[in-house]
């Protein structure tokens, strides 16, 4: 039984460089890297030094919060540097893998429903597998010790250029299955399984979960739209939220117990020459993956989608919960008259002749200069909650406490504002606000949980 | 040319003149930011845009106006009319006010820029323009000088700049005009150039209404009898009154630019529409004077009101912020507008008085709108926890 959810307010970005349907690979690499600013709030203590030997799965780091939260290797071979910041701050652990070779860790596992859920709940901390999953409210990796009320799995992704999850899923059903007997064992409560109407759900024989199905425009596929829909966060609630391929990998650990991180990501954006999918690992060299399919120019490299995606170079590694890397142009050039003139090319809210059945070609120049909040009834019209987008803004620059907690900063999390943060006039960086915001909370709420 | 600007730029970061370079610069090229975290595209609009969207729609007001300076005047000295003549007049009147507005006017905001260090807003292009638009063709420069000086100042700047204020900068100048020079912007002699020479009557429609001693049932049919003035000089705005405000026609094309864009909220117009329209029909059953029998869709033509609630009433920093919120500030600003005009003849024109006062309760209507969010989230909260307990 499918339950359908219309979602009317919202915009799709018409990027173009949409991938075509066929994987390539897998391709991997001879360096591997782990970036820290992937795990948000989680200082690390490190197991490794270089010139350690380590396997698939073996631990590299710890979190000082909370020891048994861990880090797992995602491929076998020697440690070969560990990036330092300022202050000696641990910035990423980079890994040699020479011949291609993968050796794993074994670990001993047994059919999910066997374990208990103090049993099931160590083995996800001790295999690493916990690093996927989130929660929320915070949109930060889970608290070990709390329990979430439901849980949601969001395959229903609505951003630019999103991988089709039919396409990587249909591959992976067996996985499928076994991770959410496992995400079963973890709560009292239900599990709810997002799908958008590029899915088909008849193809999977999925039970015991209830299937919302989202229509709509971006952001209609962000978990938080399903999670206010079905289950709204109340204070001291957690909910928790893994993502589709991430279930995947846990999958696979529970039927194979080999830590083995592997991704099917999406290769898009119109400065890519031959949009596809391409198999590969956590991890894996950025230029591995993109040479010879970028066009000529002065490129921006997203790992991830245009609205939450980091900023990469050709040296980087493939971030860890990435699905896609996005190519687009950087804008760092003047326009004379830019605000001025009318662009056919130029996509913009304003513009009544831009049609969003059209693609265009984006960049990412500001097109514009920050101002203060003006103009009012735009971020409404694009945000699909029963929020008012600017006072929790204004609430969170004020860091006014009370008044985040009334105006429903946990129902939402620094995705949700993206796209706000796309059509802002005033050009401000809601996601970033939003996401010191939830810090701030975390800060003076939680602290308590952290230091445990 | 524009390398050397940014080098220019570069080298002049610490300048206190800064802030002026860079309006200038930014106007005539667009920066060259770019993104670097959370969304790594943005829209292709920026502030300027929205500003020259707005002045736009303001410009049929403006041509308009201009001509009908030319057609009050001519029509009243009884010389015959040409279009161009009366237009060219007009226009003539008119640039020295505009000029003065915007030069005093950015000539403040410079200064604060660089007695503050923050960027030069676009929000005085639009206010720049209003301010010309309600004030009398007669009215000496050195008070719009004054006013403006003294809007931008107390109405705008002193509350932290574009986007912090509580009033509307332009009616703040009006009403500064209003209470210290009420000779120059109120009666029945200023609104036709040179109105104070006999033979020139310079009557507006409300300034008649009121002084009417004529029976209320005549009142009533003055429109419809066409003995004073008929429906399509009104609806096209060949009526004495302040420069940009006269023609519905060419405000409506203005509303209709404002909604199609999106700058204006169309849900203010309608509801201040809808408030006038209420109020109005009230006093059309009570009517015991000329103001009070003339006819509800007529009050909602006459006056400024068409213009207020489109241009000013809709302005989103002084304006209510939540949807909820807006359709009742725009209905209290056009209840309120006629309920002045009809009540206060002292104050020939309500509307301004309206936006004002609505502007000051503008937060706290927002504020009721948001309680009644944040009640809906406690009680939910309640209501788990009664079911957990």
């Amino acid at each position: 039984m499918v339950k359908s959810i219309y979602i009317k307010k919202g915009l799709n970005i018409p990027l173009k460089g949409e991938s075509k349907k066929k994987i390539y690979g897998p391709i991997l690499s001879n360096i591997y890297g782990i970036l820290l600013s992937d795990f948000h709030n989680i200082v690390p203590l490190m197991q490794v030094k270089i010139g350690d030997e380590v396997k698939s799965g073996d631990v590299l780091f710890k979190s000082k919060a909370d020891n048994r939260i861990v880090f797992p290797s995602p491929i076998s071979g020697k440690i070969i540097d560990i990036n330092r910041g300022i202050k000696r701050k641990i910035l990423g652990i980079n890994i040699l893998n020479i011949n291609g070779n993968i050796e794993y860790k074994k670990y001993n596992v047994k059919n999910p429903k066997d374990y208990s859920y103090e049993e099931i709940k160590n083995i996800l901390l001790e295999s690493g597998c916990w690093t996927f999953i989130k929660q929320r409210p915070y949109d930060i990796m889970a608290f070990p010790d709390k329990i979430p009320k439901s849980i949601f799995i969001p395959a229903s992704d609505t951003n630019p250029l999103a991988p089709d999850l039919t396409l990587i899923l249909n591959h992976k059903k067996k996985e499928l299955y076994t991770s959410i007997e496992v995400l079963k064992r973890l709560t009292k409560g239900k599990i709810y399984f997002s799908i958008n109407d590029k899915i088909d759900i008849n193809n999977f024989n999925i039970k015991n979960v209830e299937f919302y199905k989202i229509y709509g425009p971006h952001p209609a596929g962000n978990v938080s739209v399903l999670i206010n829909y079905v289950d709204p966060i109340n204070k001291g609630d957690v909910v928790w939220v893994i993502y589709p391929q991430d279930l995947v990998i846990i999958g696979e650990f529970f039927l194979t117990g080999k830590w083995n991180p592997n991704r099917i990501i999406a290769i898009s954006g119109p400065q890519v020459k031959n949009p596809c999918y391409i198999k590969t690992r956590i991890g894996t060299k950025i230029s591995k993956l993109i040479i010879g399919n970028i066009k000529n120019g002065n490129n921006r490299i997203i790992s991830g989608n245009i609205f939450t995606g980091t900023k990469v170079n050709y040296d980087d590694y493939l971030r860890y919960y990435s699905n896609q890397i996005t190519v687009i142009n950087e804008g760092n050039k003047s326009e004379l008259f830019g605000w001025l003139i009318p662009k056919k090319n130029k996509f913009s809210i304003l513009n009544f002749w831009s049609n969003s059945k059209k693609e265009y070609y984006f960049n990412t120049n500001f097109n514009g200069e920050k101002r203060s909040f003006l103009i009012t009834g735009w971020y409404e019209k694009y945000f699909p909650f029963d929020i008012y987008p600017i006072y929790l803004l204004k609430a969170i620059i004020n860091k006014d406490l009370e008044k985040m907690e009334n105006l429903g900063i946990y129902e939402i999390s620094p995705e949700d504002f993206a796209l706000t943060e796309y059509i802002d006039i005033s050009k401000l960086e809601h996601q970033k606000i939003v996401r010191e915001g939830l810090d701030f909370l975390i800060n003076e709420l939680e602290s308590n949980d952290i230091k445990k | 040319m524009n390398i050397k600007l940014n080098n220019f730029k570069k080298k002049c970061e610490k300048n206190p003149f800064y802030p002026i370079f860079n309006a200038f610069h930014t106007f005539i090229y667009t920066p060259k930011t770019i993104t670097y975290t959370g969304s790594h595209i943005r829209d292709g609009s920026d502030m300027k845009r929205i500003m020259f969207i707005v002045i736009i729609s303001l410009i049929p007001c403006l041509l308009f106006g201009s001509y009908n300076v030319g057609y009050q005047y001519y029509i009243q000295i009884k010389e015959n009319i040409s279009l161009l003549k009366c237009f060219l007049f007009g226009i003539k009147k008119i640039i020295p006010i505009i000029i003065v507005s915007y030069v005093v006017g950015l000539s403040v905001e410079f200064i604060f820029a660089i007695i503050r260090k923050h960027e030069v807003s676009e929000g005085f292009l639009v206010t720049g323009l209003l301010i010309p638009l309600i004030v009398p063709i007669d009215i000496p420069l050195w008070m719009i000088a004054l006013s403006i000086i003294f809007s931008i100042i107390f109405a705008k700047e002193a509350f932290g700049g574009t986007g912090m204020n509580v009033f509307n900068p332009a009616l703040i100048a009006r009403a500064f005009l209003f209470f210290s020079y009420p000779k120059e912007i109120s009666g029945d002699k200023v609104w036709v150039h040179n109105g104070n020479l006999d033979g020139i009557s310079g009557e507006s429609i409300i300034g008649f209404l009121t002084n009417a001693k004529y029976h209320t049932e005549f009142a009533q049919k003055i429109i419809l009898h066409n003995s004073y003035i008929s429906l399509k000089e009104i609806f096209f705005g060949f009526i004495p009154g302040s420069i940009g405000e006269t023609s519905i026609l060419a405000i409506l094309i203005g509303a209709i630019i404002l909604i199609i864009t999106d700058v204006g909220s169309w849900k203010i117009m309608v509801s201040g529409f809808i408030g006038a329209s209420f109020i109005g029909y009230i006093f059309n059953i009570w009517s015991i004077n000329a103001l009070m029998a003339f006819p509800w869709w007529g009050h909602l033509m006459i006056g400024g009101f068409a213009f207020g609630i489109v241009f000013m009433a809709t302005d989103p920093v002084s304006s209510c912020q939540t949807e909820i919120g807006k359709w009742i500030y725009g209905f209290m600003i056009g209840f309120f507008s006629i309920l002045i005009r009809v009540f206060n003849p002292a104050y020939s024109e309500g509307v301004m008085m309206a936006i004002l006062l609505m502007n000051m309760f503008a937060p706290t209507i927002d504020h009721f709108v948001i309680q009644t969010n944040i009640n809906k989230r406690i009680n939910r909260l309640k209501k788990t926890k009664s079911l957990i307990i």
